[in-house]
C-alpha cells in the first residue's frame, strides 16, 4: 500500500484535489478528495505518522 | 319422577286422618313443589337439566360471560365485537359485552378501526385486561395504515399478542413493504463480482471483496475470500433461487481477534432507532464453528460524532451443514449525533478467532421489523430483485466500464499544452476513484497527424475524464481517443 501526492492535472501545479493510491494488488488508483474508503485509508495512514511521496 | 306418599291414591270411604293428610301434603312441599322450576326464580336450579330435544324460548340476551346466549346474540355477533372503542389507532381501548377478566389463548374478537395505525407495532387493551401487540397473521409486526378505518378485522390471541387473522390489510408502502426492497443490503445474493473472484487479505483492515462485501482477516491474520458457485439444480434445500454464488471465507493464518464479514449501508439513518432482522445461510467446509458476535456500525462519517458500535452474541452454532440463521438487531437512535460526510450503516458478522477454518455464506439480508419480534428476528423470504436491478444499484457504488477498439472518444485541445476527453458513464454515488489495471492502446488522434498517449485520467460522478499533456495544440481542435482494450475501474463505495 502506498500513497503519492497528485499534480493538477490541467496545470500540472501541486494540488490536493486527488491523491494516488497504490493496492496491496498493485492497481494505482486516483482518488479524488473525501470521496471514498480509499481516501479514509489515506487520512488513518496519514494519521499514523506517514508521509505520501511527492507528485 | 315425583309420586305421592304411601296411603295413596285413596279410595272411596277412607277416613281421611290427620296423619294421612299431614304426610301427604308434606311430601307434596318438600319432594315435589320445592324440585319445581319456578317462574318467579325463587329456586336455584341444582343439576344440569336435560331438554330432551326442546328448546328454551323467548329468552333474553346473555349480559354477564356466564349467561346463555341467544340465538340472535350469536348471529349479530355482539359478544365478540370490540364496542367503546377510544385511545389511539396506536394504543386502542375496547370494550367486549360482557367484559372479560382475562385473556385466553385462541379466543376471538370482532375489530373494526375507528383510527388507523401509525406504528408497526399497535396494542390493544380490552377490558382493561392489558394491552396486547397486533401483528400480522404470522406473527410478523404490521405497518403504518395497515389497520384502515370500517374494515372488520378478527383478532385471535395466541398466547402473547393478537394476530389479525382475518380482513383486509391497508396498503403496504415503503421501506415496510414485504413485497419490494425489503433487503437493504446490496447485492445479497452474491451475483456480483466485478472486481474479481478471489482475494487475498490480511490484517485488520475492511478489504472489497464481491463488490459490495467487505472482509477482514483480523490482526496478524491472513485469509483468502473467493467465490464460490452452487451446482446447479444441487443448492441447499430452502434457499431461494436463483442463487449461483456463495462467498468463500478460508481464514489460512488464524488471528486472535478473528475476521469478519460486512457490508456498509449508505447512510447512517438506516434503521436508527429501531429494529431489523439480519438473516444469512451459513456453513463450514467442514466441522463447527460458532459465530462470536455481530457487530452494528453506526459511522457518522468525515466532520461526523465518533463511531457506534453495538455488539450482540448471536448464538450461531455453523455446521458443514447449510442452515439459514437470523437475529433481530436493535439499532440505537442517532439523536443529537452529527452527521458528516460519507456517512453509513455497517453490519459486521465476527468470525472465530485464534483458530483456521473456511465459512461459507450466500443469501444475506436485513430488513426491518417490529422490536417486540423475537430475539431470533423472524425474517421473510430472502428477496432477490434480479440481475438488471442489483446491479443497477451496485453501479451507484462501483462499476467497471470496459473499453474496445471499436470505441472512439471525442477529445478537445483545452489548450496548446492539454487535450481533454470524457467517457460518460452511469451516475454515481460520489466522485470515483479510478483504475485501469487492463487498459491498452490509449492513443489521442488530432487531426495534423500528431499523436499522443493519455497521461492521466479522473472521473467525476458521471464520467471519466481523459488528459494528455503535450506542446503545439490548438486549443478548441477536436480530436479522438482510441483504446485497443480493458476497462476502466471505478470505485465509489464507503
Amino acid at each position: 500500500m502506498q500513497f503519492q501526492l497528485m499534480n493538477d492535472p490541467f496545470t500540472g501545479e501541486p494540488s490536493d484535489r486527488f491523491i494516488i493510491f497504490t493496492d496491496d494488488d498493485g492497481n494505482v488508483w486516483t482518488v479524488p478528495k473525501d470521496s471514498n474508503w480509499m481516501w479514509d485509508l489515506y487520512q488513518q495512514w496519514l494519521a499514523e505518522g506517514n508521509e505520501p511521496l511527492p507528485a | 319422577m315425583f309420586q305421592l306418599a304411601a296411603g295413596n291414591p285413596v279410595v272411596t270411604g277412607t277416613v281421611i286422618s290427620s296423619t294421612w293428610a299431614n304426610n301427604t301434603l308434606s311430601d307434596i312441599a318438600n319432594n315435589g313443589l320445592s324440585n319445581c322450576i319456578t317462574k318467579d326464580g325463587q329456586q336455584t336450579v341444582t343439576a344440569n337439566i336435560p331438554f330432551n330435544n326442546n328448546r328454551l324460548t323467548g329468552v333474553a340476551n346473555g349480559v354477564a360471560a356466564s349467561d346463555a346466549a341467544t340465538v340472535g346474540q350469536i348471529q349479530s355477533g355482539s359478544a365478540v365485537t370490540l364496542t367503546g372503542l377510544s385511545g389511539t389507532g396506536d394504543a386502542i381501548v375496547a370494550n367486549s359485552t360482557p367484559a372479560i377478566t382475562a385473556y385466553s389463548t385462541g379466543q376471538a374478537f370482532l375489530y373494526i378501526p375507528t383510527a388507523t395505525n401509525t406504528v408497526s407495532n399497535p396494542t390493544i387493551n380490552i377490558s382493561t385486561v392489558g394491552a396486547k401487540t397486533i401483528t400480522q397473521s404470522n406473527g410478523i409486526g404490521l405497518w403504518a395504515s395497515a389497520l384502515v378505518v370500517g374494515t372488520p378485522y378478527v383478532l385471535v390471541y395466541d398466547g402473547t399478542n393478537f394476530r389479525v387473522q382475518s380482513g383486509t390489510l391497508g396498503a403496504l408502502v415503503g421501506a415496510a413493504s414485504p413485497y419490494g426492497f425489503r433487503n437493504r443490503f446490496i447485492d445479497g445474493n452474491l451475483d456480483s463480482w466485478q472486481g474479481g473472484t478471489s482475494f487475498n487479505i490480511s490484517g485488520t483492515g475492511f478489504s472489497y471483496t464481491a463488490d459490495m462485501w467487505v472482509c477482514t482477516a483480523g490482526a496478524s491474520g491472513t485469509a483468502t475470500v473467493s467465490q464460490g458457485t452452487f451446482v446447479a439444480g444441487a443448492e441447499p434445500a430452502g434457499m431461494e433461487t436463483p442463487v449461483t454464488n456463495f462467498l468463500k471465507f478460508s481464514q489460512t493464518v488464524s488471528s486472535p481477534n478473528g475476521g469478519g464479514i460486512a457490508q456498509r449501508i449508505e447512510s447512517v439513518r438506516n434503521f436508527e432507532g429501531r429494529s431489523a432482522t439480519l438473516s444469512v445461510w451459513l456453513w463450514t467446509d467442514s466441522g463447527t464453528i460458532t459465530v462470536p458476535n455481530i457487530t452494528i456500525g453506526q459511522t457518522f462519517g468525515t466532520g461526523g460524532s465518533s463511531q457506534v458500535n453495538t455488539t450482540l452474541t448471536p448464538g450461531w452454532t455453523v455446521t458443514s451443514t447449510p442452515q439459514r440463521f437470523s437475529v433481530r438487531l436493535d439499532v440505537p437512535s442517532i439523536l443529537g449525533k452529527t452527521i458528516g460526510t460519507n456517512d453509513y450503516f455497517v453490519v459486521v458478522l465476527n468470525l472465530p478467532a485464534s483458530v483456521t477454518f473456511a465459512v461459507n455464506a450466500a443469501q444475506w439480508q436485513i430488513e426491518d421489523c417490529p422490536s417486540a419480534a423475537p430475539s431470533a428476528g423472524l425474517p421473510t423470504q430472502f428477496e432477490w430483485r434480479g440481475y438488471a436491478t442489483e446491479r443497477k444499484i451496485i453501479t451507484r457504488y462501483f462499476q467497471s466500464v470496459p473499453v474496445t477498439s471499436d470505441q472512439v472518444i471525442v477529445a478537445t485541445a483545452r489548450s496548446t499544452t492539454s487535450v481533454l476527453g470524457s467517457l460518460y458513464v452511469e451516475p454515481m454515488r460520489t466522485a470515483a476513484a479510478i483504475t485501469s489495471p487492463t487498459l491498452t492502446g490509449g492513443a489521442i488522434l488530432i487531426p495534423s497527424g500528431s499523436t499522443t498517449s493519455i497521461s492521466s485520467f479522473f472521473s467525476y460522478q458521471r464520467a471519466i475524464v481523459l488528459v494528455s499533456s503535450g506542446t503545439g495544440y490548438t486549443a478548441g481542435q477536436s480530436g479522438l481517443i482510441t483504446f485497443t482494450g480493458g476497462a476502466f475501474n471505478l470505485d465509489a463505495r464507503l
